[in-house]
């Protein structure tokens, strides 16, 4: 069997004393629309921020493919291939919207400063191919005629989905989408919902979901995962899960409950 | 390419200045503007372009010179060697500054860069031995330069390359990359950029320039004295880059030559000098935060 493509084994992570994480274990595997979900103050950011690099934990491993990538900076998990987004939106503000995408799919080529610095024809090809597949992901989220729009002039439906399109055109093994229906409008929800099924069905990408809403959770994650306390405590299909005790206790509480 | 264009045109019609201003004493004015050009303009690339504000271009500047005039006494060696020495020298130390720089955000970087200046001024000013402390060192200008016309003609060249390098460097994926930082570093970094190893050439790039203009300056006035070289005169680079414009090819240079030029017009005003400097910049950032170039041009993606 080949190896999951993503896998936590035994990650904690305590911020001064404070445990967030103890003892995370779960895996993703090719292909798959995983969801991790939790109350609030879980353990789910610290989860995202371990795996693409932001944190080091404390101790346990990151695995991807098999091979640890444990404590790599953030800038070496993109070029292995772990795209995300933010809880809140993050763009280049004073950049285009095609130029937000253009400079996230051009890392992969390498820097190419100093033949960029010249103009070399080499150099201009490259920047020309790499407008031309931001506008093609622009398209596919219907947002081409944003593309010379400054970012940060943007609505925030129309801002979630330029970082989608950036996280897609990047290529990614896993992409990590950090509660994408925040503050989306439910009209927007829908489209989100849709696109999240297409990148995974058209473009093969593994996505990890954290998710609070519950609609979104269960029309697209083939399996979840619960968080509650840092801890897991569940994991399956999304169907099973929520009527899990355990689940339902975490979000609802019992009233002799640690919630309560 | 409209921009390098306008500014090959204005370097040939700078070329003609000495021939109109009779009076040494202008184009000795026009030397010290071009050489603040190069300064204000170099200080852009970490203020407008990275977003890191920093106190100590002075210092930098000051390197440039005094390596200048360390080497001519210790070698006997000319322009030509002091440049490419004093850009070195000067790059060093940004290295030096950039490294811990990178562990710190917003104010404490520009703390920081105040601390910086000020060790370096104490040095200048106190290792008597090494400097000639307060009475500094003096600096002989070959022969072949010691018109005040051929100066500023070298000193026009001089700038020329440097506005053109940090224009050229700027519209390149390099300045993207500042752009990216300066909007966002987690998410510079989240994307694939080394933000760290850029952040230091960006350092060392701004701070080799700076290193450059002290050379010039150590061989204009014929000397070096660490009161050039102190924290006010990096607030005054500050101040040339914020009233100008944040990030504009334009804006540094235009606010170097108004913040050079303004002072000797209004001379009577000298000693009142860095009092406007201080009203002028709180007026700029309260008023017209983007500089004036920024005013004119509007903001727009490119």
């Amino acid at each position: 069997m080949t190896p999951p493509i993503l896998e936590a084994r035994g990650l904690s992570k305590s911020f001064a004393g404070m445990v967030a994480l103890d003892n995370l274990s779960f895996s993703v595997n090719e292909g798959e629309i995983a969801g991790l979900i939790g109350p609030n103050g879980s353990g789910k950011s610290t989860v995202v921020n371990l795996i693409s690099g932001v944190l080091v934990p404390t101790s346990g491993q990151v695995v991807m493919r098999g091979q640890d990538v444990t404590g790599a900076p953030a800038h070496q998990m993109a070029r292995r291939g772990v795209a995300r987004t933010f809880q809140m939106i993050r763009l280049f503000g004073t950049l285009s919207v095609e130029d937000n995408i253009a400079l996230a799919l051009q890392q992969k080529e390498g820097p190419g400063y100093v033949s960029s610095f010249f103009r070399t024809p080499a150099a201009r090809r490259q920047r020309a191919a790499a407008g031309v597949t931001a506008r093609e992901m622009l398209k596919l989220f219907d947002l081409e005629e944003k593309a010379s729009d400054l970012a940060a002039d943007l609505s925030i439906g129309q801002r979630r989905m330029v970082e989608l399109a950036r996280g897609l055109a990047s290529e990614p093994t896993v992409f990590i989408l950090d509660e994408p229906a925040a503050g989306l409008a439910p009209h927007n929800v829908d489209r989100l919902i849709e696109m999240i099924r297409r990148m995974r069905d058209e473009f093969g990408v593994t996505i990890l979901l954290v998710e609070h809403v519950m609609r979104v959770v269960q029309s697209v994650c083939d399996r979840v995962v619960v968080l509650d306390y840092g801890q897991k405590i569940a994991d399956g299909p999304p169907a099973e899960v929520v009527n899990q005790p355990e689940v339902i206790e975490a979000y609802i509480g019992l009233g002799r409950g640690k919630n309560a | 390419m409209r921009t390098p264009l306008i500014l090959l045109l204005t370097t040939a019609i700078a070329c003609a200045l000495p021939a109109v201003l009779e009076s040494g004493y202008f184009i000795n004015v026009a030397i010290i503007a071009l050489i603040y050009v190069i300064l204000a303009s170099s200080l852009d690339i970490m203020m407008g372009w990275t977003g890191k504000f920093s106190f100590a271009h002075a210092a930098f500047f000051g390197i440039g010179a005094y390596t200048a005039a360390m080497m001519q006494r210790s070698f006997g060696t000319d322009l030509w060697a002091h440049l490419p020495a004093g850009m070195a020298a000067a790059a060093l130390f940004g290295v030096l500054l950039g490294l811990p720089s990178l562990r710190l955000q917003g104010h404490f970087l520009a703390i920081m860069s105040i601390a910086f200046q000020t060790v370096v001024y104490l040095v200048l000013a106190q290792w008597t031995d090494l400097t000639g402390g307060h009475y500094g060192l003096p600096v002989e200008v070959s022969p072949e330069l010691g018109n005040v016309s051929t100066f500023y003609f070298v000193t026009l060249g001089c700038t020329l390359v440097a506005c053109l390098f940090v224009w050229f460097l700027t519209q390149s994926r390099f300045g993207d990359t500042l752009t990216a930082i300066r909007d966002d570093e987690t998410l510079a970094r989240t994307i694939g950029m080394d933000t760290n190893v850029i952040k230091i050439v960006a350092f060392a790039i701004s701070s080799a320039l700076a290193g450059g203009a002290g050379v010039l300056m150590a061989h204009h006035i014929r000397g070096v004295t660490p009161n050039d070289y102190t924290v006010m005169t990096s607030a005054t680079i500050v101040a040339m880059v914020v009233l100008g414009g944040r990030g504009k090819f334009w804006g540094p240079i235009v606010g170097a030559l108004i913040l050079t030029i303004l002072p000797e017009v209004l001379s009577d005003l000298a000693e009142y000098k860095h009092i406007m400097y201080g009203a002028l910049l709180i007026f700029m950032i309260m008023v017209m935060p983007q500089g004036v170039v920024g005013a004119l041009t509007g903001r727009k993606a490119k």
